[in-house]
């Protein structure tokens, strides 16, 4: 009973896509996350009688093609800007537009991020929450008494004792023609890749880049509701495919009665 | 033996219906899948004088499938607010360009690839008027206008980069599924749609409607049981035929 071969295919399916989902839900609330979306493609088709072909007397206008289930052509991010939300941390920085943060990694490599709640180590270094320094690096010096980041990605700092603020960097961007290509590593990370494209590096503000928003963060992309709709939709499909294994089933138990 | 065969081929016909309606609900998650349906042949009645031509056409075709036949009947279009998902508004396919030649697909789930092309999402590049379609990688955004007019934003304003059509055919229903979203013209030759639109944002999602496939579901399975009944009393039949008037 091939059919319930097919069926499965579409079981499968509907289970990526709710795990896609699940993830998007799980991390409504993660800080500059991008929702993933799945998407799926018919299987190839058998061909038991080729539309146009001929039948001796008449070309036959359609055929008989059965196809053979549906498989995922992709399971990528959308990212779309997420919703800002104003917090009071002075490293909190959203990327209005595009591009990405530039992480230096402990071996040395360059990942990417959208989340831009940065934090100070003891040295003064600009770094993640984990304690990665941004690329390029920037410190900020022991007798400050705030720092503004400009929407280009300047950051200034005030000294305590008075004066005028002092330039101590500039944030830097990279973007990617294709950011659906970027690898996801986890802890809002992301990894180049062949697929991404050529990385470009900006500061904000420039062409095709996005400005900086200091005391900011940008918040997830998931919309709840959506992903709710979308989730019944998957839960239902996932019940019609069992369905048509249950029927496949029912008609074998038949077969298995045609003997006495 | 003669009421068994022809009923046997009904039961086959039955295995096929519910493999094409798995196939339908296997897909109801892919963009723009158009759902199949099958059409079965009439009986053709025995014909008692049929001693006398060749033994191929005295076979009788009973319950066969004669057709499997796609609906091009419109999905329903699930707004996504990404630009570069494009549902076509009317009749009509987007052009792909692929290895073996130009494939045609309703599926308009596009991306980018690292040359800013506008592909599908295995790769297979969307055909403009004057083939791919290359964005600029200094774009800050992307628009596609319903005429198909594609324009990229960039810091020295906007700036055409292609124009996407939308081809139809004579008969769509002769075209052939080969997978991957994608369909074959086969011999039919493409012309440029002057009706349909492009609506940028949006998904069309498959035209399959579950509760009518679980009632084919239900339909094909209880013919199916059916046939069996007919099977076991043509059996039953025979038994007497052979156990019972033998011994008179």
């Amino acid at each position: 009973m091939r059919a319930m071969y097919i069926a499965a295919t579409g079981l499968a399916a509907q289970q990526l896509n709710v795990e896609v989902i699940a993830n998007n839900l799980a991390n409504v609330s993660t800080i500059g996350f991008k929702r993933g979306i799945a998407n799926f493609q018919d299987l190839l088709y058998q061909t038991l009688k080729a539309p146009g072909s001929s039948n001796g007397t008449r070309t036959l206008p359609v055929g008989i093609q059965v196809g053979s289930g549906v498989r995922p052509e992709s399971a990528h991010r959308i990212f779309t800007q997420g919703e800002f939300r104003r917090t009071d941390g002075e490293f909190d920085i959203a990327i209005e537009g595009r591009g990405f943060f530039q992480v230096a990694l402990d071996d040395g490599s360059i990942v990417f991020t959208r989340s831009g709640a940065f934090e100070l180590d003891k040295d003064g270094n600009i770094v993640t929450a984990e304690g990665n320094s941004i690329e390029p690096p920037i410190s900020i010096p022991a007798d400050t008494e705030s720092v503004t980041i400009s929407p280009t990605g300047i950051v200034e700092a005030l000294p305590t004792g008075g004066g005028a603020a002092v330039q101590v960097g500039t944030l830097q961007l990279a973007r990617f023609i294709n950011p659906a290509g970027l690898i996801s590593i986890g802890r809002n990370l992301y990894q180049e890749s062949l697929g991404a494209g050529e990385k470009v590096v900006g500061a904000p503000g420039d062409p095709g880049f996005g400005r900086t928003l200091q005391k900011t963060v940008e918040w997830s992309n998931v919309n709840i509701a959506e992903e709710m709709i979308n989730m019944i939709i998957a839960q239902r499909s996932y019940e019609v495919n069992s369905k048509a294994i249950q029927t496949g089933d029912d008609m074998l138990g038949v077969v298995n009665t045609l003997k006495r | 033996m003669n009421p068994i065969y022809p009923i046997l081929s009904g039961m086959l016909a039955q295995e096929r219906r519910l493999e094409v309606i798995s196939n339908n609900i296997a897909n109801l998650g892919t963009p723009a899948y158009k759902r199949d349906f099958v059409l079965f042949s009439g009986f053709s009645p025995v014909k008692r004088e049929a001693i006398d031509i060749p033994p191929v056409e005295a076979t009788p075709t009973f319950g066969m499938i004669d057709d499997v036949i796609t609906d091009f009947s419109i999905g329903p279009i699930q707004v996504t607010g990404e630009p570069l998902d494009l549902a076509i508004d009317g009749t009509g396919f987007f052009a792909i360009e692929t290895p073996q030649g130009t494939r045609y697909t309703r599926s308009g789930n596009f991306t980018l690839d690292p040359e800013g092309k506008i592909v599908t999402p295995s790769g297979f590049p969307l055909l403009g008027e004057g083939g791919s379609i290359i964005t600029p990688p200094e774009a800050e955004s992307i628009n596609i206008d319903s005429t198909g007019k594609v324009v990229a934003r960039t810091s020295a304003g906007l700036l055409e980069v292609g124009l996407i059509p939308i081809y139809e055919f004579a008969v769509q229903e002769r075209l052939k599924k080969i997978g991957n979203n994608f369909y074959d013209a086969v011999d039919q030759q493409a012309t440029v749609s002057l009706t349909a639109a492009i609506r940028s944002g949006s998904l069309e999602r498959a035209n399959v409607n579950a509760p009518e496939e679980l009632v084919a579901m239900i339909m094909a399975s209880r013919l199916y049981e059916t046939s069996q009944r007919v099977i076991r009393s043509a059996d039953e039949m025979l038994g007497y035929a052979v156990n019972e008037v033998g011994r008179l």
